[in-house]
């Protein structure tokens, strides 16, 4: 219909029009195939960014929400992100509370019914046993979790899970392709898991290690690996670190003989470099998404998760023994 | 009276725990988490200014191409006065009503106990092709500052622009908003408007026609009655609103929004008192147009710091009104025009791990004219700034520290004084949203 009564139209109205016609027509054909067989993803956090990219390869158009390194407890619900909300076939997010600042107000806002829940909504540490989940809830004890501990992607054997799952959710929203998406993630699978035995070896040493975290973003890494925490930087998960309590930490590392703080850099260096000057344990910088200096893909996020933490402990080991 | 809303707000708090405890379970749904979401938000403050207590008094009579009398801007409003004020007690309950509507519902509590409806609307949420249709009570999305509550402005007081021209709580009304949001990689929302429109106190403010004629009345020692004063019924909605907004994606770790608004309130009313001894009444239509900009660079650092934003807002309004009343009967059809700009900038910056700094300049009056026939008055220019500095102490608490130097030009020539704040507030129940 377009095309005939443009054809029409461009003798009589001249160059002006005609070119108005091929950008119009050129932005339908556009839509179209852009409709046709792409999954467009938002996701809040970069590693499930990361996640949906590995496992859909071109199939999927992959936006993130939040930059590697950013806090996510702490996104604003931007115009932009309700534009992408808008066009989503799939909101790919954490869950467990991390978003809830802002993840209602991008579904309320996002005009986009197919996304407010499954299968247009997938809420990853919603479909994995957690850990820290708190039997009773009182804001006086900090920003705690009602779902449990969110941060489940620090744990390579959850998200090979998650990659499973997150395969069958693509292969809903879009049929056509669901062999393929089977076979990308199966393939992504044989790859990661070879990985596993490789990173508990590598980490054979930290075993049983006892540590200090700034906040209790890395209990499924610790839990993975065999190590505990015995404290935390912020006196209550979400308040920053006060003179006070860090001068009792400066106790408990010798009682409980922490060896490593681990901290971000959105943390800062202040209090974990303080605590360290201060006891035996060493500090130890350490990337939370992929996409952070040193990691691009979800396997290199654990390569270096584990290369720090084991330099960090020799290092330690040697200079402070 | 209060005893039921004291009741139901405990009954509401009491199903939020419930729902707290529900959702250990996996919900895979965000929006089931605290549904209802129950909120109170305690606010207030100590106060102080260097003019015997009447500087919001003085802000609010500041010069003005817009001033009316018995109209709603007499709202008795919890007038601050030195010392220590509790500020209105906010409770506010959203949630999912089922997979076609959410819903909002937000009172506030004066000091003296009054209880307001503020908000109560619906929203469809299963309607296709970006489109939303919200229904009820809710404030309008005219401006950018204008839907925001109180606990989540950047100073303790509103600014002088929104105060001169929308009033201290800003447009809000009855009736239906329908938005759409383009299906772009840029943001384009277009919203529209429909408004009963009848309780604005400055801009398109209408006037109690019963207590006008008896003021009337009792001045002129004569009889008038309300039909007397010619003025038109109200019935139907009065005003119409029509937003734009634009935000390019300048990806996570800053954001941008324009945004235009326009409204006509197409049966404005003012009574007006000349020093002559003149009364009269005058009716018409009124326009509002708004320009806006939002830039926000979110913070690099913990606890917000490193972020900062700048919002600046100008609004002009503009009157064509006609006598519809007047003591001269010769007057009667003397066209009466108002028009006046309003603008403020404010930028905050997340100096170091919760703390804030917010500066804020705003003035009212600008280009103000008052024109009675081929009689025109100019509204002198009142200006405000303000320094504010805000410590979250976490997400539900904040404690607020805020200096206004006031230059307002009122019925009593030029004042120039200061005025403090000291100001927290403290929610309790559901988790803030962080909108844009």
């Amino acid at each position: 219909m377009t095309l005939q009564t443009s054809s029409r139209l461009i003798p009589r109205k001249g160059a002006r029009r005609v070119w108005v016609h091929r950008v119009l027509i050129a932005a339908l054909c556009a839509a179209s195939f852009g409709a046709r067989a792409d999954l467009r993803i938002l996701a809040c956090e970069p590693e499930w960014g990361q996640l949906a990219t590995e496992i859909g390869g071109d199939l999927v158009t992959v936006k993130t929400a939040s930059a590697p390194g950013q806090d996510a407890h702490h996104i604003q619900a931007r115009p932009s992100l309700l534009a992408q909300v808008r066009r989503a076939d799939l909101v790919l997010c954490n869950g467990a509370g991390l978003e809830a600042g802002w993840l209602p107000v991008l579904l309320n806002r996002g005009g986009n019914p197919a996304v407010r829940q499954a299968p247009g909504l997938f809420l990853a540490a919603e479909q994995v046993d957690r850990l820290e989940v708190p039997t009773t809830l009182d804001r006086a004890d900090g920003d705690v979790h009602a779902m449990g501990n969110p941060h489940v992607h620090l744990d390579p054997r959850r998200m090979v899970s998650l990659s499973q799952q997150l395969a069958e959710r693509f292969a809903t929203l879009d049929p056509d392709n669901a062999t393929q998406y089977q076979q990308q993630q199966q393939a992504w699978q044989t790859a990661f898991e070879t990985g596993i035995p490789r990173w508990e070896q590598q980490a054979a040493s930290l075993k049983g290690s006892n540590v200090i975290t700034y906040h209790r973003s890395w209990v499924y890494l610790l839990d993975w690996l065999g190590m505990q925490r015995v404290a935390e930087l912020e006196p209550k998960p979400g308040l920053p670190p006060t003179p006070g309590h860090l001068a009792e930490l400066v106790k408990s590392v010798e009682q409980q003989q922490a060896s490593l703080i681990l901290y971000r850099p959105i943390n800062g260096d202040e209090a974990a470099n303080w605590l360290a000057a201060r006891t035996s344990a060493c500090a130890v910088l350490l990337p939370l998404s992929p996409g952070e200096e040193g990691t691009e893909t979800l396997a290199s996020l654990y390569d270096t998760l584990i290369e720090r933490l084991v330099a960090a402990q020799q290092r330690c080991q040697g200079s402070k023994a | 009276m209060n005893k039921f809303y004291l009741a139901g707000a405990l009954l509401a708090a009491s199903s939020s725990v419930l729902a707290a405890e529900d959702n250990n379970r996996n919900s895979n749904n965000p929006l089931a988490a605290f549904n209802p979401a129950f909120s109170v938000i305690f606010n207030g403050m100590y106060y102080h200014d260097n003019v015997d207590g009447e500087g919001v008094d003085l802000l609010e009579d500041a010069d003005s191409a817009f001033h009316s009398h018995g109209g709603h801007e007499e709202h008795e409003h919890d007038e601050l006065k030195r010392g220590f004020n509790l500020n209105e007690t906010e409770l506010t309950m959203s949630g999912s009503v089922d997979s076609y509507f959410d819903a909002w519902l937000s009172a506030a509590i004066s000091s003296g106990g009054d209880f307001e409806l503020e908000e109560a609307w619906v929203r469809s949420q299963s309607l296709p092709a970006g489109l939303q249709v919200k229904a009820g009570r809710f404030l309008s999305g005219i401006g950018y500052h204008n839907e925001k509550h109180p606990h989540s402005w950047n100073f303790a007081d509103q600014n002088l622009a929104y105060l001169s021209l929308l009033g201290d709580h800003g447009v809000s009304g009855d009736g239906l908003q329908l938005t759409w949001l383009a299906p772009t990689d840029s943001y384009l929302q277009l919203g529209l408007e429909m408004l009963q429109g009848d309780n604005l106190e400055r801009a398109g403010s209408v006037i109690d026609a019963e207590e006008i004629a008896e003021e009337i009345s009792a001045e002129l020692a004569t009889d008038v009655a309300a039909e007397d004063l010619n003025l038109a019924d109200q019935n139907g909605p009065q005003l119409g609103v029509f937003t734009l907004r634009y935000a390019p994606d300048l990806g996570a770790r800053r954001a941008l929004q324009l945004g235009l608004s326009a409204a006509r309130h197409q049966d404005s009313q003012a009574f007006h008192e000349e020093g002559g001894g003149e009364l009269f009444v005058t009716e018409g239509d009124t326009d509002v147009y708004g320009a806006q900009a939002v830039y926000k660079h979110f913070p690099t650092g913990q606890y917000g710091k490193g972020g900062w934003s700048l919002t600046g807002e100008y609004f002009h309004a503009d009157s064509d009104q006609k006598a519809v009343y007047h003591s001269d009967p010769a007057e009667l059809g003397l066209p009466v025009t108002s028009e006046q700009g309003a603008a403020y900038v404010e930028a905050t910056y997340g100096f170091a791990p919760r703390w804030q700094i917010g500066l804020r300049t705003a003035a009212s009056g600008i280009g103000g004219e008052f024109s009675e026939g081929d009689e025109t008055e100019e509204a002198r220019l009142s200006r405000q700034h303000s320094a504010a500095v805000t410590w979250y102490a976490t997400e539900f608490s904040k404690l607020r520290l805020q200096f206004n130097r006031n230059d307002v030009h009122g019925d009593d020539g030029n004042e120039e004084y200061n005025q403090v704040f000291l100001q927290y507030n403290l929610s309790l129940g559901a988790h803030g949203a962080h909108s844009f």
